[in-house]
């Protein structure tokens, strides 16, 4: 197992588990969210593409009503 | 006479800029953005509760509309730039209000950090908007380092007060070439005329909208008064005198003898 920190919660996944499947799961819109990896920027056609690695920091992110 | 308000290369024709926090339902949201004619609204970025995803708000604001989202949550100037990058990266244009608070009472922004995150977001290509304490000194550099406009505070966030800082920010118009966009505590229709009738350039209101019984005619209410303090404005207002000075003609009287 590995642990990976998304949206500050730790969570605890197999070795090799993609994290597009991680938001589908969780019923995620990846087309509606911005994904901060490790501090940097994905970019959106890039998200499926990444594996969860241990001790990784995931931010998903939207826009949601503000002033 | 066509009077457009110019920010980032965009014309903006109504200068009353709304907020889509404090809804309970996001329903409301294109109805009023429709009814007022609003041009310009404001979103913020918030993590995605990963238990129960909400709807996307850009949903409900119609396309024509100018996105502008906010940096709050952001307590220093880093802060700001990395939120500005990701709400960018949400694929809904490149203005940004920069919103850096780290007082929890009276949530008066940090003008210093925010001076510091708008040099770098105008740098890399953002339409900065900062949210500030009237300050004269802040303002002009922000005007230096090619901030697209200042937005200073009438009264502190979501407190409906209106414009206490109406002599501060009569001499950010007065000095700053910039528009100014008077944004937080704005509570009524009357304040933001009162703001447009000595020049500002636009009104954002978000609290005393969401927080009116009928947001959508409040919405439009706001519209109305922004649009009529704006063309107060543009008319020049009389001249105001500490005694009388009578409106009808002062000769033909009908208790005049003359002999």
């Amino acid at each position: 197992m590995i642990e990976v920190k998304i949206n500050g919660k730790k969570e605890l996944f197999e070795k090799d588990t993609l994290l597009i499947d991680f938001l589908k799961q969780k019923g995620i819109n990846v087309n509606a969210v911005v994904v901060e990896y490790n501090g940097s920027i994905v970019p959106r056609e890039d998200i499926s593409k990444i594996l969860l690695r241990d001790g990784d920091r995931v931010e998903v992110l939207h826009l949601v009503g503000g002033g | 006479m066509e009077d457009f308000l110019e920010i980032g290369g965009k014309k903006i024709k109504n200068r009353f800029f709304t907020g889509t926090g404090k809804y309970a339902t996001n329903e409301v949201i294109p109805r009023l953005a429709k009814e007022a004619g609003i041009e310009v609204i404001t979103v913020a970025l918030r993590r995605v509760d990963l238990t129960s995803p909400e709807e996307n708000i850009l949903n409900y604001i119609p396309k024509k509309c100018i996105i502008l989202p906010n940096t709050s949550g952001a307590r220093t100037a880093d802060e700001a730039v990395r939120i500005a990058r990701l709400t960018r990266a949400c694929g809904c244009g490149n203005w940004i209000k920069i919103e850096v608070i780290s007082d929890n009472k009276y949530l008066l922004p940090d003008n210093y950090e925010t001076l510091k995150a708008s040099e770098r977001l105008v740098k890399e290509g953002f339409v900065v908007l900062p949210y500030v304490s009237p300050d004269l000194m802040v303002a002009k550099a922000l005007e230096e380092v090619g901030a697209h406009a200042v937005m200073p505070l009438g009264a502190p966030i979501g407190t409906n007060r209106g414009l206490k800082t109406k002599e501060l920010i009569r001499i950010l118009i007065d000095e700053i070439k910039l528009p100014i966009i008077v944004d937080a505590g704005i509570g009524c229709p009357s304040h933001a005329a009162e703001a447009m009738e000595m020049g500002a350039a636009a009104v954002l209101a978000n609290t005393a909208v969401a927080t009116a019984r009928d947001p959508v005619m409040m919405a439009k209410a706001f519209s109305m008064a922004v649009e009529a303090g704006r063309m107060a404005y543009l008319a020049g207002l009389g001249p105001v005198k500490l005694t009388a000075e009578a409106s009808s003609p002062l000769t033909g009287f009908l208790n005049e003898e003359s002999g």
